[in-house]
């Protein structure tokens, strides 16, 4: 019970010899980098595409750099969550090439659509992971009295 | 003006309660308590909705509407004395709901404690037998915390208006109860009213008046309930007296009583119920009365 909790991140160890008293679970921390590297992706594409709009020339390098340490921060958990089917290792697998060849240390620029091709992908695995779902309360019909009753623990 | 009694869909009533009333119809068929609480103003329509409710219950079952005579009508029990008889007399005719009508019940000081207490019981006691209670109450936060940490209270009815076409009402289930008495417990004395503002209802729905001679009959049963508490109140107010009261306030038999007053020519003020009512000043009498007679009492062996 206790392991299962602390996988979870559940067990919070307080170090008293630091001056906090409420720890963080590293796996939120994790989560939290996690969405930070995603808000700089969106964030450089954002540039990216302004620029574009405004016929400026300017190199895809932030983006792709991004877009690689986005991969990196996740790619142990990306790894074993998407193992369980042959289907979902296919799709790891694709992931991993596409990253080392068109993100990793290339100098070359990969095509526009390309570019929102792989974060329109990375961020539907971030969803189908459930790290950046936010539609996660159950929809019912809340006119059905016994059944919000249910929802709420109060059968 | 045309006044309508039943909407299309057959009903008297939003369809959608019916189809929560189902629900709680199926609760019950499970074996699991269920309480509506009907709640609103004096003369919002709660008895109406309620029998409304028990007709539709009665129909679901194959059974006929509900029964308002006088002296015949076990689904309604009118105060607190009536409710366990009506109770016992339900499950006998295996009727699916009883309502209980405080009507005006919560006058008397301790008349909540009782019914919270009454309640409790009920549901401790005879949850398996598959009679849904309606429970109509000008306000339900006098219903203590026990039943909703037992979660028996499933659906509160509040009513927030009614006219001469139709009255309004608003659902809550178990979960938005519990915010309203949050809001309740929070808000100051004089703002209290709006902890149902404060809450989203899970549904709002109208309700029609009762067919006008069911409405006639229901009228007399009500009034019947409440003439005893009027009777009650009356001799509260004026502060009168039987017999019976007499006798435990000058700790007299009720016949020594009796005679007294009619040798000191005492006559009542009124007759309620066949019983002879006195005003308070026949205390002071009879105590001089009494004071007389220790003086007089020559009785016993004679003092040395």
């Amino acid at each position: 019970m206790e392991r299962k909790q602390r996988d979870k991140g559940g067990i919070v160890i307080v170090d008293f010899n630091n001056e906090a008293t409420i720890g963080t679970p590293a796996a939120n921390i994790v989560k939290i980098l996690l969405l930070q590297a995603r808000a700089n992706v969106l964030e450089s594409l954002e540039y990216y595409n302004k620029k574009k709009s405004e016929g400026v020339t300017y190199g895809q390098e932030t983006v792709r750099a991004r877009i690689g340490t986005w991969y990196l921060e996740h790619q142990p958990y990306l790894e074993r969550s998407l193992s369980k089917t042959a289907e979902q290792k296919q799709q790891y697998q694709e992931l991993k090439e596409l990253i080392e060849k068109d993100f990793f240390f290339s100098g070359n620029d990969v095509e526009d659509k390309d570019l929102l091709k792989m974060v329109v992908r990375l961020n539907n695995i971030m969803d189908q992971l459930r790290i950046t779902r936010v539609d996660l309360k159950r929809q019912y019909d809340k006119t059905d009295v016994e059944e919000d009753n249910k929802q709420n623990d109060l059968e | 003006m045309k006044i309508r009694y039943i909407y299309d869909h057959g009903l008297p009533f939003s369809q959608k309660l019916a189809e929560n009333i189902r629900s709680q119809l199926k609760r019950i068929d499970g074996k699991r308590a269920s309480l509506v609480i009907l709640d609103g103003g004096i003369g919002s329509g709660k008895t109406t909705l309620a029998i409304e409710l028990m007709d539709y219950t009665n129909k679901e079952r194959g059974l006929t509407t509900v029964s308002l005579g006088l002296k015949d009508h076990p689904q309604m029990a009118l105060g607190g004395k009536q409710f366990s008889s009506q109770f016992r007399a339900c499950d006998k005719l295996k009727l699916p709901a009883i309502t209980y009508d405080e009507a005006g019940d919560f006058s008397r000081r301790g008349a909540i404690t009782q019914f919270n207490m009454m309640l409790n019981r009920l549901f401790e006691t005879y949850r398996g037998f598959k009679i849904m209670v309606i429970v109509c109450l000008p306000n339900f936060n006098v219903l203590d915390n026990q039943l909703f940490d037992n979660q028996i209270p499933r659906m509160l009815i509040h009513i927030t208006g009614r006219n001469m076409k139709y009255g309004n009402f608003k659902v809550y289930s178990l979960s938005q109860m519990n915010w309203i008495r949050y809001w309740f417990d929070k808000l100051p004395k004089g703002a209290k009213h709006k902890c149902f503002s404060k809450v989203e209802p899970n549904f709002q729905g109208h309700f029609l008046n009762l067919l006008p001679g069911r409405e006639r009959i229901l009228d007399k049963l009500s009034t019947f309930g409440k003439k005893n508490l009027l009777k009650q109140t009356d001799i509260a107010m004026r502060g009168l007296l039987d017999y019976q009261e007499i006798a435990n306030q000058t700790n007299r038999s009720i016949n020594w009583v009796r005679l007294n007053l009619k040798q000191m020519k005492i006559e009542h003020v009124t007759l309620i119920d066949q019983k002879k009512m006195f005003d308070k000043t026949v205390l002071a009498a009879l105590y001089s009365r009494l004071d007389e007679i220790k003086q007089s009492d020559k009785r016993g062996r004679p003092k040395k």
